[in-house]
């Protein structure tokens, strides 16, 4: 499922970059922004696991140079087949999935075709883990719940009317837990950085 | 008529002539009567006076008679000195009244009222210890007789307002005049005294029998110093009585004496052993017996008056010293019994006495005192004391009245520290007691024992438990502290007690143990006490664990590094390292066990939900030999249709994976295999079991 989430972001990136010719010169109300991040993850023992998030979001042109938007989210956990001991529920790591609902709000400023576009995003964390146990006891499992913010700088280049390529750089903090725990099985709070493509839509 | 008158005249001439020679050959005849005792005026006449004082003629009775009108002539006197060295004169006859006068020496009235038969009888009276005429009786009496007074013109009138000093001495058994009092001045009767007057007093006696006052009504300073009052002390020999007077006037009489109106006595008095009737003038009767002696009778200025060392009562051997308190210097010391031979000319004499009496005297330009030193004999008394003491208690032997000691000192307190014999003197009065003491100090006595012993030692029902030198007291048989030491030894049996865990089986002292346990060996120490050494052996670890509510796992074994393990299939839980771990999700789990120095042991996989420990299972199948080399034989207990032999290493790696069939006995061939420590797990169609296999 990640994967194909991923593969299709990238795709759209590219078939973004293709139709930029097709642009016209105005800056549209809506577009899709498209983002990539590698996430370090503080895992067990403090070791770090890398794992690769990709974001899918709508925003809109509030005023000016207001941005706001929402976006979903996903991370692909790269974590080994290691099992631990979680809320004692032997976990396999690997079963984790961690998806994000949020919105975003944020200032995009242009000089000539560069864009500065600080942001935060604002996301509702949903934490699957499956025990070893699960194929029979499909209760055996972990669902938690987090409210995380991630601000982010976004530095883009336009490359068309419409396209803007560029790399951002934020950090992502869990601030709530609405159900569950804290984890030190799985820290996502930590810098990350990745690449953007924001596609205007209209 | 002229021819008549003539003859009448020369009848009176006669007569006066007859009467004179009658009275001259009666006073003649008395006088011879009166000297019955040539001894006694020899000894007068033969007295020396002291030098510094007139050696006048001692007179005799006939002198004193031929000058007895002198005393009304009133001769000047230079001073007035009498004592028993200068003046002796004692009258045995009523008449000698009229004749104990002398008008040029130092003169006193004296009377002695005595008869011729008494004087006789009781010669005693007359003699003393030493053989002199030393004892005298004076009475001196007014009465209406014209023959008494004993008033003096002074030669040196005393001067007013300068200080006099009269002084006079009664010798110890001076009697009181013993007068019974028929009428009245009663309250005079039986007083005795002694008056003194400077002035001339009027001779109208009748006025002082009749008035006590009268020498007061005349001005005339009045003294008495009754005997009877002042009791004299018979420790001395004489009783100093002094009167210090300031002369309001400048006088020129001095009147001395004892004075009594006898004039109503009238009544024979007697007093053994003494009796003498006396009859005095022609109307009056007296009796009496006797009175007292005046034996020194001095007025000097008082700055030329000898204030010296009362008399001496001392031993024999004594030093003493005499010395002049006060008194015009300066001084000649001398015995009296060889006055020429001049000791000192200092106001002070040191002297260490004889065995005798002796008398010494000072004399001054002015004044002689004399100062008799009696002497009594020494002896000494000889006694023993036998003293026993101990060496720590030194005697101490305390003689407040030490005279000396046998080494010349004088302590009162003295310690004795070593036996021996040592004495003493002490003095009482003039007798010496020596004292012999014949010490014993016994020593005091010490002894030890030396003892040692383990843990503790009792002695003397008292329990000793660390090593020391204790000290007992005792008394010994001489009844002296003694001390007896306990030189004790401790030496403590030592138990050791040895926490030893092994892999391998373990060598400890003399054996081998291939068990887990504790086991204790008994030895000596050097002081062979003894010395228990326990070993509590591990052999291996401790690979039981133990599941409580189903859910918690916990491994006993303490002090070792923990990884647990879902078996089936094995898997390592990546943050269970703790000793106990708790999980719901259903499974077997096992630890495994490092204790860091190549020590691993894995536990058996104890299903979650069951109870009881791991080991409590009771084995089905037997796995040999296990530590193995090549081959590894599972015995099963009974054939079962499928059975899956999987084996794991300790990070859950799967290294071998075979299926039996229909088999109750499997035989692994494992030469690939590396040395180490893996996990079998056997599972058949009914059940799945671990194992931990080792490959040396």
């Amino acid at each position: 499922m990640r994967k194909i989430y991923l593969l299709s972001s990238v795709l759209f990136f590219f078939a973004s970059l293709c139709a930029q010719k097709n642009l016209v010169n105005t800056t549209p109300k809506f577009s899709v922004n498209l983002e990539t991040n590698i996430t370090p993850i503080s895992s067990i023992n403090s070791t770090t696991q890398y794992c690769y998030q990709g974001q899918l979001g709508i925003e809109y042109r509030l005023i000016k140079n207001i941005q706001v938007g929402i976006f979903g989210q996903t991370l692909l956990y790269t974590g080994n087949t290691e099992i631990a001991n979680i809320d004692n529920k032997i976990i396999e790591l690997s079963s984790i999935e961690y998806n994000t609902l949020g919105i975003t709000i944020g200032y995009k400023a242009k000089i000539n075709r560069i864009i500065i576009y600080p942001k935060i995003d604002i996301g509702y964390n949903l934490f699957l883990a499956k025990s070893l146990d699960f194929p029979t006891d499909k209760k055996d499992f972990l669902d938690y719940r987090y409210l995380s913010i991630t601000p982010k700088l976004n530095l883009g280049y336009s490359i068309s009317e419409h396209t803007t390529l560029g790399i951002n750089l934020g950090y992502n903090r869990q601030i709530l837990v609405f159900k569950g725990q804290k984890l030190e099985e799985f820290n996502p709070n930590s810098m990350i950085g990745g690449v953007f493509c924001n596609i205007g839509i209209k | 008529m002229s021819r008549s008158l003539f003859c009448i005249f020369m009848v009176f001439q006669i007569s006066r002539i007859i009467v004179l020679v009658f009275i001259t050959v009666f006073s003649k005849l008395s006088s011879q009567n009166i000297i019955l005792n040539g001894d006694f005026e020899n000894n007068v006449k033969n007295y020396i006076l002291p030098t510094g004082h007139r050696n006048d003629t001692v007179y005799t009775l006939d002198s004193f008679v031929f000058n007895w009108n002198s005393l009304f002539g009133y001769p000047r006197y230079e001073n007035l000195k009498l004592n028993h060295y200068n003046l002796k004169l004692a009258f045995n006859s009523i008449d000698s009244l009229s004749l104990a006068f002398k008008n040029n020496s130092y003169s006193f009235l004296i009377t002695q009222f005595t008869t011729k038969d008494t004087f006789n009888y009781i010669p005693d009276y007359f003699h003393d210890d030493t053989g002199k005429y030393a004892n005298f009786y004076y009475f001196n009496c007014f009465t209406s007789a014209s023959t008494s007074g004993f008033f003096q013109l002074l030669n040196s009138p005393l001067i007013k307002d300068s200080n006099y000093v009269l002084s006079y001495r009664f010798k110890n058994g001076s009697k009181k005049l013993n007068i019974y009092n028929q009428h009245f001045w009663s309250n005079l009767m039986n007083n005795f005294g002694v008056l003194f007057t400077t002035k001339n007093v009027s001779k109208d006696y009748s006025k002082f029998k009749t008035d006590p006052n009268y020498y007061r009504q005349y001005k005339i300073d009045y003294y008495k110093d009754y005997l009877q009052d002042t009791i004299l002390d018979t420790n001395y020999k004489w009783n100093l009585k002094r009167i210090d007077f300031k002369a309001d006037s400048n006088y020129r009489f001095l009147n001395f004496g004892i004075f009594r109106d006898l004039r109503t006595i009238s009544k024979k008095i007697t007093h053994e052993p003494t009796y003498h009737y006396v009859s005095i003038g022609s109307s009056t009767t007296y009796f009496f017996e006797f009175a007292f002696m005046i034996d020194d009778v001095r007025l000097l200025p008082k700055w030329q008056y000898l204030d010296v060392t009362t008399d001496v009562y001392a031993c024999e051997g004594d030093s003493i010293e005499l010395k002049v308190i006060s008194g015009a210097g300066g001084y000649q010391w001398a015995k009296t019994n060889h006055p020429t031979n001049i000791l000192s000319t200092q106001n002070t004499i040191k002297i260490k006495l004889a065995d005798t009496n002796i008398t010494y005297q000072v004399m001054s330009p002015y004044d002689t005192a004399l100062i008799p030193i009696y002497v009594s004999k020494s002896i000494t008394i000889f006694d023993t004391i036998p003293y026993k003491s101990c060496e720590n208690k030194p005697l101490k032997i305390s003689t407040p009245n030490i005279y000396q000691w046998y080494d010349n000192t004088k302590d009162t307190t003295k310690t004795f520290t070593q036996t021996g014999s040592y004495w003493y003197e002490t003095k009482e009065q003039c007798n010496f007691r020596r004292t012999q003491l014949n010490i014993q100090i016994n020593s005091t006595q010490y002894d030890t024992l030396r003892q040692s012993s383990c843990d503790s030692f009792t002695y003397k029902n008292t329990n000793y438990k660390n090593s020391g030198t204790y000290t007992f007291q005792y008394i010994s048989s001489q009844n002296c502290d003694s001390f007896h030491t306990l030189n004790l030894t401790i030496s403590p049996s030592k138990t050791t007690i040895l926490h030893q865990f092994s892999c391998t089986p373990y060598f400890w002292v003399d054996s081998i143990y291939s068990k887990t346990g504790t086991y204790i060996k008994k030895l000596k120490t050097v002081n062979q006490c003894d010395s228990i050494l326990t070993l509590n052996l591990s052999i291996g670890l401790n690979d039981k664990i133990k599941l409580e509510n189903g859910i918690n796992y916990t491994a006993l074994q303490d002090s070792v590094s923990y990884q647990w393990y879902r078996c089936n299939p094995w898997r390592k839980i990546t943050n269970e390292t703790k000793p106990t771990f708790t999980t719901t999700t259903k499974g077997s789990y096992a630890v495994i066990l490092d204790n860091g120095k190549g020590c691993r042991d894995t536990s058996d996989c104890i299903a979650l939900y069951s109870s009881g420990f791991a080991t409590t299972i009771e084995p089905i199948t037997r796995i040999y030999p296990n530590p193995f080399n090549s081959n590894l034989t599972i015995e099963l207990d009974k054939s079962y249709k499928e059975i899956s032999i999987k084996i794991y290493d300790l990070t859950g790696r799967q290294i071998l994976n075979t299926q039996y069939k229909n088999l109750a006995t499997c035989d692994l061939k494992l030469e690939t295999l590396s040395k180490g420590s893996y996990y079998l797990q056997i599972e058949t169609e009914t059940n799945t079991q671990f194992f931990n296999i080792l490959k040396e």
